[in-house]
């Protein structure tokens, strides 16, 4: 699939976006303007209607983030719909909170889709500069890859997925010589470190190809 | 790979420049000359609100929000923020960090309202460094105002406050076009726990590549060198890559 122009025109498919309170959904919300994508903004149980894939953004902190899907009565949704491998993207904090915590937030167990938790980078290099922001080459593993590749994203963050199943981490970026996870995924579930709605067309491109792989 | 920032300073609707944060000239559209620059793969951009923390704000926002439909790469507000409301407002708009200097000083829990709620990474703690007889001094009011602060403390400071990533300007350097202040940026990427941005002083390709030995320098700010059309994005990433190749080609790592 080649982007006209950068802009495409996919079959109208509804987006759901989890609006949180917590964290720019904006950009996310743009990025799929963009892409044409029907966008339903999800903030409580009542908001869900039909829709081909949801999108959990969140950036900040992960026992945060946790907390106000809680408050605004999702937690249950979410649960039940990444038990049934429905299509989802989690971008940043919203892939966080996928494994089965951060320690981050220690008393805040995550949705657990994956197993393995979130660490603090400086605990793999205490000398390095923390946040990770920047852009950065992505290395696939040697796992079946997804449709859509990377070559380059752009990352901010402070923690990074550790102890996690090698065969659902799609790709890495290198941190001062250390391996960490960028796309992992399982079935219709997929998590990103990076920020694709902030990775120039290349990254809308990713949007939209992992969105029309899960949805199929 | 130290990213490339392409930054816009805002006066009315209008994309300014001036020397030393004085004879601030009009150049032209910010939106079109931000859309020029992600299309030429500039790295991030900084939109800087510059009368704002005098007067209030005024046209910042319509341009960020244009800015952010066209552009999709990492966008950064400054200038005049001074509750959590202004930053709110911002992030709603399309910004995805904002950065805080003259309200932090008024107000020091600004920075880490903004942080705890929206993250770190969302809050750059920005300094305008004024060069004295040993020391940096940080200003304010878009370099009206002297505080009496170092900069090495104010560093420390805006860490512990929450803020995310460091953004500093060298008022004596900004707009000159004669190469950055080389010893600030050492000193502020050895003091830093959190990237370092530097800005001031680019007026030509091989002023960047003098920071490129800098480890801890995370950023670069770059602003008269892309308005007045010295050098495009393109030819700064080219310049970049061709040093990145050499220093491959050079080291053993």
């Amino acid at each position: 699939m080649s982007m006209t122009k950068g802009r495409t025109v996919p079959i109208s498919k509804t987006v759901a976006v989890v609006t949180h309170g917590i964290g720019n959904i904006r950009s996310l919300t743009n990025a799929l303007d963009y892409l044409n994508y029907k966008v339903e903004h999800i903030s409580s149980l009542n908001d869900i209607g039909e829709v081909d894939a949801v999108i959990l953004p969140g950036v900040g902190n992960f026992g945060a983030v946790m907390r106000a899907i809680e408050a605004a009565g999702l937690q249950e949704f979410l649960q039940e719909y990444l038990l049934e491998d429905k299509p989802f993207l989690g971008v940043c904090v919203g892939m966080q909170v996928l494994l089965e915590g951060s320690l981050e937030a220690p008393s805040v167990p995550g949705f657990g889709a994956f197993s393995g938790s979130f660490m603090h980078l400086s605990t793999l290099d205490p000398t390095r500069v923390v946040p990770s922001i920047g852009w950065n080459h992505l290395t696939p593993t040697s796992s079946p890859a997804s449709a859509a590749v990377l070559e380059q994203a752009y990352f901010t963050h402070s923690y990074f997925a550790s102890k996690m199943n090698r065969d659902e981490v799609i790709s890495t970026y290198d941190w001062n010589g250390f391996k960490i996870p960028a796309h992992i995924a399982k079935g219709r579930v997929h998590g990103v470190q990076f920020h694709p709605e902030k990775g120039r067309l290349a990254g809308l491109e990713f949007i939209r190809n992992t969105l029309e792989d899960i949805t199929i | 790979m130290k990213r490339l920032i392409a930054r816009l300073d805002i006066k009315s609707e209008f994309l300014i420049k001036g020397i030393r944060f004085e004879g601030l000239k009009k150049i032209g559209d910010p939106v079109e000359a931000a859309s020029q620059y992600y299309d030429d793969g500039v790295d991030e951009l900084l939109l800087v609100d510059t009368v704002a923390s005098l007067f209030g704000r005024n046209h910042l926002g319509s341009i960020l929000e244009n800015v952010a439909k066209r552009a999709f790469v990492p966008l950064t507000a400054a200038g005049g923020i001074r509750s959590l409301r202004d930053a709110e407002e911002l992030f709603g708009l399309g910004a995805d960090k904002v950065a805080v200097n003259t309200a932090s000083f008024a107000n020091p829990k600004l920075i880490s309202e903004i942080a705890n709620k929206f993250g770190a990474q969302a809050v750059v703690g920005s300094v305008h460094a004024k060069r004295g007889l040993d020391d940096w001094e940080c200003l304010t009011e878009q370099g009206r105002e002297r505080t009496g602060i170092t900069v090495k403390n104010r560093i420390h400071h805006l860490i512990d406050m929450g803020a995310g990533e460091i953004l500093i300007t060298s008022v004596d350097n900004d707009g000159v076009q004669g190469g950055f202040d080389i010893p600030l940026t050492e000193m502020a990427s050895e003091t830093s726990t959190v990237p370092i941005t530097i800005g001031g002083g680019a007026g030509v390709g091989q002023d960047i590549l003098d920071l490129m030995g800098i480890d801890k320098l995370s950023g670069v700010a770059i602003g008269s060198l892309l308005h007045f059309h010295t050098l495009s994005v393109r030819d700064l990433k080219a310049i970049l890559q061709n040093d990145e190749h050499d220093q491959g080609a050079h080291s053993a790592n």
